[in-house]
Order: structure tokens, then C-alpha cells, then sequence
């Protein structure tokens, strides 16, 4: 089949999905290491492919925009799209409990994930002392990220894939 | 039956990982101090010089025993941040600066109100400036 550059329809729709991933984190950014944007990843990532990385990467620029340049950045520019490029890799799972797993696994392992970055910055002893006091959020983002998506991952699945099968129609 | 013994699997590796770091958490986390412990305080400003305070206290924790001390203000900071160390303001949103933590010689692993205070130890609040990063 061939690829198609992104529609004016898409071009609008990752723009949205982008903008609301970004608000809603700004809205439980109350809840520490409780956040929503693991579960707009997957969901994105299991019914777009590789294409939910334009508003994937359209997410961390606002990011950056708002919250200015860091260290930080740079995780993200990988850690999403390892979560997306997981995500697609196992879009065939059905069961909701899976998609907790993978969302639970990925909180846990979000601290690890960073450390490569705090390697380079700082080297190992500081990655690792940086790694250890931040286990205590990480708890907190796997048991927030689990739960999340054992709700919700279903639902906003199968919302997600009418408005895809709504923009086909429309381009029809 | 493929896809259940799957998910089982997954579930436990997800409880096994979870348990590993809550060990580790709890191991690595350091114990209070009972009874009185005398402890250095190094305040290394932006402009290089050094402030030493020395004292001896029963508080557990380091943080707030600082704070009671008047050398620490929180200022309007996130929880378990701080602003202000003798007098001198760095908050990383607003200049790219903070204060570094360090016990004796290395970098804190865990923040300075999570610090229990030890007797004979040396901490060092270091203004670090950030802002080169970008």
C-alpha cells in the first residue's frame, strides 16, 4: 500500500489529540507522577501506528514550550515513542489487563528510563543516586498508570477508531 | 488459553518488579538518629564564597530542623523544594539556578527534608545554575 502524506483531516486531529494529551496532563498535574499522557500514548500508538508520532512529538514540543529547556527534554523526545513503538508492537492484545501491564511496567520503569540522560550529565553514581530517590514516584506513576488504563484504555480505544473510521468516510 | 497464561505471566512479573524496588526503596532509605548529634551546615553561595554553621541538635530530620533555624526558607516553591539558603534565592523556573544538596562529598540520594540529620555528618547546600543545560 502506499503511504500517503498526512491529511488535512489528520493534520487537524493529531493537532487536537496533541493540545488535549498536553491539557490533561496540566490538569492532574496535581497528582504526582499521576498522569494521563502513558494511556494517550498506547491509545494513539495501537490504532495510528507509527503515524501517532506526529502527535506524540507534537505533545513533547508543547511541553518544551511551555515548560522550557532541561535535561528533561531529551528524555522525552525517547521515552514516548518507545512507549508508542511498544504499544504497536502489542496493538493485537484485547484484553484491557494487558494494556494496564504494559501501562504499569512502563510508570515503574520511567525512572530507569531517564537515567541514561543523568549518565551523560552527570555519570553513573549520580544517575543512580538520582534513580533511587525517585523510586517512590515511580510506585506511584505505575499504580496511577495501571489503574488508568484498566479503565479507560478500552473506551477511548474504540472512540478512537470511530473518529479514524469518521476521517476515512469523510474522505471518501 | 495461550493469550491467559500470557497475561497471568505478566501480572506476576509486574508484582515481582514491583516488590524488587519497594525492597529497594525501603533498604536504600535512610534510618533517624535518636539522642543529640552534632552536624556541620556548608552554604556554598552563586558568587563561590562558602558559609559554615555548625550545629547540635535532637530533630530527626534535616530539613525542617533548618527551616526552625531560619537558614532554609521554603519560599513559594513545589512540596519538598526549598527557595532560599542564607538569604539567597534559587528556584530553577525562574533563573535556571537551585540548590544542590550534597552529604558528605556526594550528591544526596534522597531530598534535604527527607534527610535524617547524623551525628558527625557534613551537608552542603551548592547554588548550581542550570540554566547552561539549554
Amino acid at each position: 500500500m502506499r503511504k500517503t502524506a498526512l491529511t488535512v483531516a489528520e493534520l487537524t486531529l493529531f493537532g487536537m489529540l496533541a493540545a488535549l494529551t498536553f491539557a490533561l496532563k496540566v490538569v492532574m498535574s496535581g497528582l504526582p507522577n499521576i498522569e494521563p499522557v502513558s494511556l494517550m500514548v498506547m491509545v494513539l500508538a495501537s490504532v495510528y501506528g507509527l503515524r501517532s508520532l506526529f502527535p506524540i512529538y507534537t505533545y513533547v514540543l508543547l511541553e518544551i514550550l511551555v515548560y522550557g529547556i532541561g535535561t528533561w527534554n531529551i528524555n522525552y523526545l525517547y521515552v514516548w515513542p518507545l512507549l508508542a513503538i511498544l504499544s504497536i508492537c502489542f496493538r493485537k492484545m484485547g484484553h484491557p489487563l494487558g494494556w494496564a501491564i504494559l501501562s504499569g511496567a512502563f510508570g515503574l520503569a520511567f525512572g530507569a528510563l531517564c537515567a541514561p540522560v543523568d549518565i551523560f550529565m552527570g555519570g553513573w553514581e549520580y544517575a543512580l543516586s538520582k534513580w533511587v530517590s525517585g523510586i517512590g514516584f515511580d510506585l506511584a506513576h505505575c499504580g496511577g498508570n495501571f489503574v488508568i488504563a484498566l479503565l479507560l484504555f478500552r473506551p477511548l480505544q474504540k472512540l478512537m477508531v470511530k473518529l479514524k473510521g469518521n476521517l476515512r468516510r469523510a474522505r471518501a | 488459553m495461550k493469550n491467559k497464561k500470557s497475561l497471568i505471566l505478566a501480572v506476576i512479573g509486574l508484582v515481582i518488579a514491583v516488590a524488587v524496588l519497594i525492597t529497594v526503596y525501603f533498604v536504600t532509605r535512610p534510618e533517624t538518629e535518636d539522642g543529640s548529634k552534632a552536624f556541620t551546615l556548608v552554604v556554598t553561595h552563586s558568587d563561590g564564597t562558602h558559609k559554615t554553621f555548625e550545629y547540635t541538635t535532637d530533630a530527626e530530620f534535616l530539613g525542617d530542623y533548618l527551616v526552625a533555624q531560619g537558614v532554609v526558607e521554603i519560599g513559594d516553591v513545589d512540596d519538598g523544594m526549598f527557595a532560599y539558603a542564607d538569604g539567597e534565592k534559587a528556584v530553577y523556573e525562574e533563573n535556571g539556578c537551585y540548590w544542590g544538596f550534597y552529604v558528605n562529598d556526594g550528591y544526596a540520594t534522597v531530598g534535604l527534608f527527607d534527610t535524617p540529620i547524623e551525628d558527625g555528618s557534613i551537608y552542603e547546600l551548592r547554588y548550581e545554575d542550570g540554566s547552561s543545560w539549554s
